[in-house]
């Protein structure tokens, strides 16, 4: 469906639970992807995932169409990310089950199990601060443009470029040297 | 010029790990058939969330209870105030500590005139923070309070 006509549909209250459905279904795997990434555990993805769509429902009359909805529903994924990564950042438990659960989705990943670059690039993006965690994954992973990620993120392009450039070369560094 | 080290252009390190050359694998998969329920938890959350809610704390409710705790706490406070005579005073508590001790606490952490303070202090106390022999002071004083603390030390006559 059309993106300008999808936001009618959300917009229009007799056609809101209908187009929510479209709209859940095309957005839940990348948002999913997006989240998991940066809380690592399946259930508090899940939780945060809920939190943004319920968050998506309840605001959808807020959302003036100046940019894609793409973009907005990232914007809302990735602070409802940072949120709860700050919530939790203080808990050692939380820090140790991060490192578990990365090395137990790369076991469990029949496409990389075994590959220790991998391992090893995973713990590396694991050890990146949570903002440059975030424009990091938006970059390499989701492909997206630094004009599309300085909206989602509230941050210039130039910052971005330089944080990206930084983080992959910190990747990279941390990598060859373990 | 003569470099010392190969730079990146002229030399690629051959183990230097690169990113660009890496396959790019998301390493994380959602658990099988959880995309199939989402939408219908989330709707399922949306209509709890829209339902009217029957409040038993209502505001006035919280109120009410609110003043009667506070006034128990208040009956409770003064029906037992000074009845247990094993509970000391706060001047008990005090009576061990020195006067000399007292101003130089409340000269340094507490708001108060230093100047009041020597006031009441008795000749022991001004020996305890004022060393004759090496004028050094156990505190810092402006120079108006180091006049008078002299001034009242002279008046003793020691």
């Amino acid at each position: 469906m059309d993106e300008k006509i999808l936001v009618e549909k959300l917009k229009n209250p007799s056609d809101k639970r209908e187009a929510f459905g479209i709209f859940v279904r095309e957005y839940q795997k990348r948002l999913y992807h997006l989240i998991r990434r940066m809380v690592i555990n399946h259930e508090d993805t899940d939780d945060v995932l809920q939190e943004v769509f319920i968050k998506i429902w309840n605001n959808i009359d807020q959302f003036k169409g100046d940019a894609a909805l793409s973009t907005w529903a990232y914007r809302i994924a990735s602070n409802e990310a940072l949120q709860f990564l700050r919530k939790k950042k203080r808990s050692m438990v939380f820090q140790n089950n991060m490192v578990n659960e990365m090395a137990t989705a790369i076991h469990q990943n029949p496409e990389i199990s075994g590959d220790i670059i991998q391992a090893k690039l995973q713990k590396a993006i694991a050890g990146l601060p949570e903002k440059q965690r975030l424009v990091f994954q938006l970059k390499y992973y989701e492909e997206l443009k630094y004009e599309e990620i300085a909206l989602i993120t509230d941050s210039s392009v130039g910052s971005l470029k330089a944080s990206y450039h930084h983080a992959v070369k910190k990747i990279e560094e941390y990598v060859t040297s373990h | 010029m003569i470099r010392n080290h190969p730079t990146n252009d002229m030399q690629k390190e051959p183990n230097k790990f690169s990113l660009k050359d890496h396959k790019k694998v998301d390493p994380f998969q959602a658990p099988e058939g959880y995309f199939d329920s989402l939408e219908g938890r989330i709707m399922d959350r949306i209509e709890e969330d829209q339902k009217p809610v029957i409040r038993f704390f209502t505001p006035m409710r919280m109120g009410i209870a609110a003043t009667f705790a506070l006034v128990m706490v208040f009956w409770f406070v003064f029906k037992n105030y000074d009845q247990d005579p094993t509970t000391p005073a706060a001047s008990e508590w005090l009576s061990d500590v020195s006067d000399a001790d007292i101003v130089v606490y409340l000269d340094f952490y507490e708001d108060f005139d230093l100047q009041t303070l020597i006031e009441h202090l008795d000749e022991a106390s001004i020996n305890q923070i004022y060393d004759i022999e090496s004028g050094y002071m156990d505190f810092e004083l402006d120079d108006e309070d180091a006049l008078l603390l002299y001034e009242l030390y002279d008046s003793y006559d020691i």
